[in-house]
Order: structure tokens, then C-alpha cells, then sequence
């Protein structure tokens, strides 16, 4: 069984992207563009890792983590948070709430694969 | 005039004597006898003006009505005071402070005039001098498009200048007379301050300017840098003067920096990250297996969008720098674990380089109160050029120094030219650029973010080279305790 991504970010060019690179990796992918759309994926179709934008539209990404960590079927799922920023209140916070990696824009792919799978091999 | 008398010879005596010009007409105005002053002053000789006209003095500065009026006085037996602008024999003018008196005969007629006089040139050039000079000052408080104001001891605003009433939209007469905290001008947040430095500039203390924030007649908030200084006194008491600038515009392009800086920050990261995801794909066979030709437009494609990458990081990465905005997060540093982290992250291109990297530290090194983050950024880059330039050996060296620690970078490569070290810290400088298209391209931009980190930590860098015998980098950041020491000293400056 191929592990599930849910990728969750507005920009649907990006979600392409990644997409692609996962499924030719051989995994199994969910997109969603809004916030409010990520809880319900999550519930739905029970991904193995999720990769999340910390900006997006309907949704900030910091009240989506709390609303995962606070249910017990998915507060163990492993999460990558992409951000374009570096602030460091936003990477303790997210820390707090589960955050297993930060991955800044512009990422180095292979990089980013390496990070998933080390996520994919701890958590869960 | 002579007399046996010996009073009489004495007041001869005297008016030969005299600091005064002494001049004596009869009637007519002829001149019967001048003393030695007036001829001192003068330049006449006595034989040239006996029996000529006190007129021969005229300077023409003075007018037709001031002598008329002096006439007059006279004639009426009147004594005549005046200052009045005499003309030398050489023609060089002179101030008189003259006392003009008609002296009469027993029955009362005029038969004589006795004029004193006094050289006041010097006093009035000085007085002229200062008048000039004043008016200089007050046009510079006038014409000043900052405002300023001066206050009593208390506070009370003595006087404003237009720029004041212009910037705060109160007229000259309802803000002079008022005290300057008190009346409603001064935000309240700002009163603190105000009053404090109020206080230490009239004990005497020079003070740095400060910001503080106004409120308008209309209400509107101004930032302004306000600089005092106390005006030395003249019987009122001393007075304080109050120089503003009005910040606002430096404010707002500030602000407007941070904005471009975050917006850039995200609005090109995204398109930046997609099309480096799209092209590794490409790259790494997503889309299926590539042409040779195919793979190698794609890999110069996928190396430049590093390199634009590597540019976006670094020119935000300044800006925040440089508008010390970025938030600096400096704790209590063990330098030698950071080094040996950063060293070890070079390990793979010196194998990869084949080229030695020798590491000299001592076994510990004194705390140093920096950002990590930062320090390794610094020492990355420095690592970077090293082992961009070096022909056979980069070195890093760590030394405990007095109350610094310094950390040298050094490579063997083909060194830089005095005339080219000039300006090696300053934006998109680069030396040794490759020629032609391959290969690694710097930004520009390394060694100003080195020197600014460097700056941040109230520490220095500079560079050590020579034509062929390589470059070193050095950079000192002082240990903990001196930091303290250094900040407490700033902030009681």
C-alpha cells in the first residue's frame, strides 16, 4: 500500500508540481486549496502525512494544526509546514501543534523527499 | 588763551589731555581751537582747520534735517547730545558721540560754541555687527522649515517659529504663553520622556536627540526627532531651545520597505518554488527519460533558478539586515560547537574539491552573545569564497582574544589586490567572476551580508591579502561579558 499525502496550498500550479513528483515516487496524493478543505480531506481520506502552507486563504494555517492536535485520529499524522517566511514565533508555535519539519520556499526537491520520507518512517 | 591763572592752566592742561575731541567755534561757527585728540582722530592738524567750518567733518551720511535740528537747538541756547557720522582727512569715516554746548557772555548772547566729542566707531561697528548677526539668527529661526521653540526653565513656551505653526496648525499667539507639556501638543505617551529630558538639559546635561510624538490642532499624530540644548541666559534665567524634525516621511518609507521586502518575500517564493519543483521534475525523469540535449537545457535551467533563488534570499536577507528589522535572536553562544557544525557541513566539497580543509581551534572558546542562525550564515559564506578560490587548502582558525574572539577564514588561492579590497564589502561587487556560462555564480551580495551580521553584533570584518599568497577573512565579535558591558554603556549614553 503506497503511504497518502494530503499536499494543502492554495496555489494549484504548486499542488501540481508536487503532486507529480509524489506519484512518480510512487506515492499516493490528495491536493486541497482551502483551509477549510484540509479538515475534511483529513477525515475523509485519511492521509499518512500531510504537507501544509501555513498561509492560506479560509483557514489560517496555525487553527487547522490546532484543530488536528486536538482530535486523537489525527493528531499523530505527521505534518511538513512550507512557509515563505521565516519567523521564528510562527516556527515555535507550529512546533507546539506537531509541526515534524519546516521546509521554506523556494525547497530543494530532493531535500524535501528526504524529509518526507524520514517523516513517513517516525510517525504515525 | 593764556593765563597766569593756575586753575585756568590746569584746565588747559586737561583739555589738551583729553580721551575727547574738544572743538571750540566762535559765533559764526569758525573754529577757534582743537585739542591734540582731534587731531589724533582726524588726521587734521590744528593750522589746517583754525578758522574753517566744523562742516570741512561733514561725512554726507547723516541728513539735511538732523543738522538743522542741531542748528536749531543751539541757536535757541540749548545744549545738543546726538551721534553723528563724521568723515576723517583721509575721508575714512568715524562715529562722533558729540555734546554741543553755546556758551553766552555777560549779557546773555552767544558768542562762542564748545563741542566734545567721543570716537564711538568702535562700539557702533560692534553694535552693527551684533545687529547684523542677530538678524542672521533670527532669519535662520524664521526661514527654518523645522520647528522651534523656546521655553522658560518651566516649560513655558517663551517663542515659536512659523514652522512650528505650520506643522502643529496652532498660530504663534495660542501656543506662546502656554506650557509646552501641559497645553495638549505633547502626545501622551510622549510626556515622560519630554519631561525627563526637559529636566536633564536644564541641569545642564548635553542631550541626544530623542523621538517624540505631537498631536496637531487637528488631532493628527506626527513623529518628530527632538533636539535640546539650553541657550545661555541674560538676567531672565537660562532658556531652553527646542529643535524638531518632522519624521514622518522617514517613517512611512520605512514602513513601506518592510511591506516591499515581506511582499517580495512571499509573492516570489511561490512562482520561484513552482518552477524549480516543475524543472527538477523534468530533470529527474517525472515526465520520462530526457534527450542529452534535453537534460542539459534543463539542468542550465534548473541551475540558474538556484542562483535567482540564492539572489531573492540574499537581497531580502540584506534589506532586513540593514534596516536592523530582522529580528536578531541572539542567546548565550558556545562558538566552537557553531564552527565545528558549520565546519563539518563542508566536509563533502573539500572531498569534492579535493582540496585540504584544516580546522585550528583551541578545545573551548569564551561565550559570545550572538544569533546563530546568523553567525553561520556568516561563517558559510566566508567558507563559500574559500573554497571558491583556494588552490590546494582552506583554513579556519578560532582564537580567544582579549575580550574578543576572532575566527579566520583562509584560503591559498590567487589573493586580492589592495585596489580591489576597497570595495569588496560593498552590494554586487564581485571579483574573479567567472568568464563564460558553467559554473558557480555569486551573488554579490555575501560579503555585505558578512559585514552587516558582523555589525549586528557590534563585532568587525575585514580581509588580509595579498597577490599570491591567498586571502584570509577575519571577524571578531566580542565575549559575553564585554557585550553587556558595551550596551549598558550605550543605553546610559
Amino acid at each position: 500500500m503506497p503511504a497518502r499525502i494530503l499536499i494543502a496550498d492554495d496555489d494549484v500550479d504548486l499542488t501540481m508540481t508536487l503532486a507529480d513528483r509524489l506519484q512518480a515516487a510512487g506515492f499516493e496524493t490528495i491536493v486541497a486549496h482551502e483551509g477549510v478543505r484540509v479538515l475534511e480531506a483529513v477525515h475523509r481520506q485519511k492521509p499518512q502525512l500531510i504537507i501544509l502552507d501555513w498561509k492560506m486563504p479560509a483557514g489560517e494555517g496555525s487553527s487547522i494544526l490546532e484543530s488536528l492536535a486536538k482530535k486523537e485520529e489525527t493528531r499523530r499524522i505527521p505534518i511538513i509546514l512550507l512557509s515563505g517566511m521565516e519567523d521564528p514565533s510562527v516556527s515555535e508555535k507550529a512546533l507546539k501543534l506537531g509541526v515534524k519539519a519546516f521546509i521554506k520556499k523556494p525547497y530543494e526537491t530532493a531535500e524535501l523527499m528526504k524529509v518526507i520520507q524520514e517523516a513517513l518512517n517516525h510517525g504515525g | 588763551m593764556n593765563s597766569n591763572n593756575p586753575l585756568e592752566r590746569d584746565l588747559r592742561v586737561a583739555v589738551e589731555q583729553s580721551a575727547n575731541i574738544v572743538i571750540i567755534t566762535d559765533r559764526e561757527g569758525n573754529i577757534e581751537y582743537v585739542n591734540p585728540k582731534f587731531t589724533e582722530i582726524t588726521g587734521y592738524s590744528s593750522e589746517e582747520v583754525l578758522g574753517k567750518n566744523p562742516r570741512l567733518l561733514k561725512s554726507g551720511q547723516m541728513s539735511k534735517e538732523y543738522y538743522q535740528n542741531l542748528w536749531n537747538t543751539l541757536l535757541s541756547g540749548n545744549e545738543w547730545r546726538g551721534d553723528i557720522i563724521n568723515r576723517k582727512k583721509d575721508g575714512e569715516p568715524y562715529w562722533a558721540s558729540a555734546n554741543i554746548s553755546p556758551v553766552r557772555d555777560a549779557e546773555g548772547n552767544i558768542f562762542r560754541f564748545i563741542a566734545i566729542q567721543e570716537d564711538v566707531t568702535a562700539r557702533k561697528t560692534a553694535e552693527n555687527l551684533l545687529r547684523i548677526s542677530e538678524r542672521k539668527f533670527s532669519q535662520l529661526v524664521t526661514y527654518s522649515p523645522d520647528p522651534i521653540v523656546v521655553l522658560d526653565r518651566f516649560g513655558g513656551i517663551l517663542s515659536v517659529n512659523p514652522a512650528a505653526e505650520r506643522e502643529w496648525g496652532y498660530s504663534k499667539s495660542e501656543l506662546e504663553g502656554n506650557d509646552f507639556i501641559r497645553m495638549g501638543i505633547v502626545s501622551l505617551p510622549s510626556v515622560p520622556k519630554v519631561t525627563q529630558e526637559l529636566a536633564e538639559t536644564s541641569s545642564g546635561q548635553t542631550r541626544k536627540p530623542f523621538e517624540l510624538e505631537m498631536i496637531s490642532k487637528e488631532g493628527g499624530k506626527i513623529t518628530f526627532d527632538a533636539n535640546l540644548s539650553l541657550m545661555p541666559g541674560h538676567g531672565e534665567g537660562e532658556k531652553i531651545q527646542m529643535i524638531f524634525r518632522n519624521m514622518s516621511e522617514k517613517k512611512n518609507l520605512e514602513k513601506l520597505q518592510e511591506e516591499f521586502v515581506n511582499t517580495v518575500s512571499h509573492e516570489f517564493r511561490t512562482p520561484l518554488t513552482i518552477i524549480k519543483g516543475s524543472v527538477e521534475n523534468l530533470r529527474d525523469g517525472v515526465a520520462g527519460k530526457l534527450t542529452e540535449k534535453q537534460e542539459k537545457i534543463v539542468q542550465t535551467t534548473a541551475r540558474n533558478i538556484d542562483r535567482l533563488a540564492r539572489l531573492i534570499n540574499s537581497v531580502l536577507d540584506l534589506s532586513r539586515l540593514e534596516s536592523r528589522r530582522s529580528k536578531v535572536n541572539r542567546v548565550r553562544l558556545d562558538l566552537a560547537a557553531v564552527l565545528q557544525e558549520t565546519v563539518d557541513g563542508f566536509e563533502n566539497t573539500s572531498k569534492n574539491k579535493n582540496l585540504r580543509f584544516k580546522t585550528v581551534f583551541p578545545s573551548s572558546l569564551p561565550s559570545v552573545h550572538a544569533d546563530p542562525d546568523l553567525i553561520i550564515r556568516m561563517l558559510a559564506n566566508l567558507l563559500d569564497n574559500a573554497f571558491r578560490f583556494a588552490k590546494s587548502e582552506v583554513t579556519v582558525k578560532a582564537e580567544a582574544r582579549e575580550e574578543k574572539v576572532r575566527i579566520s577564514v583562509m584560503d591559498d588561492g590567487a589573493g586580492i589586490a589592495p585596489e580591489d579590497q576597497k570595495e569588496l564589502f560593498s552590494k554586487f561587487h564581485q571579483i574573479h567572476r567567472p568568464i563564460g556560462g558553467a559554473g558557480y555564480k555569486g551573488t554579490g551580495l555575501g560579503l555585505a551580508i558578512c559585514k552587516e551580521i558582523a555589525e549586528v553584533h557590534q563585532g568587525k570584518i575585514w580581509i588580509e591579502s595579498a597577490l599570491g599568497r591567498g586571502t584570509a577573512f577575519h571577524f571578531e565579535v566580542p565575549v559575553c561579558g564585554q557585550l553587556i558591558k558595551t550596551t549598558i554603556d550605550d543605553i546610559k549614553n
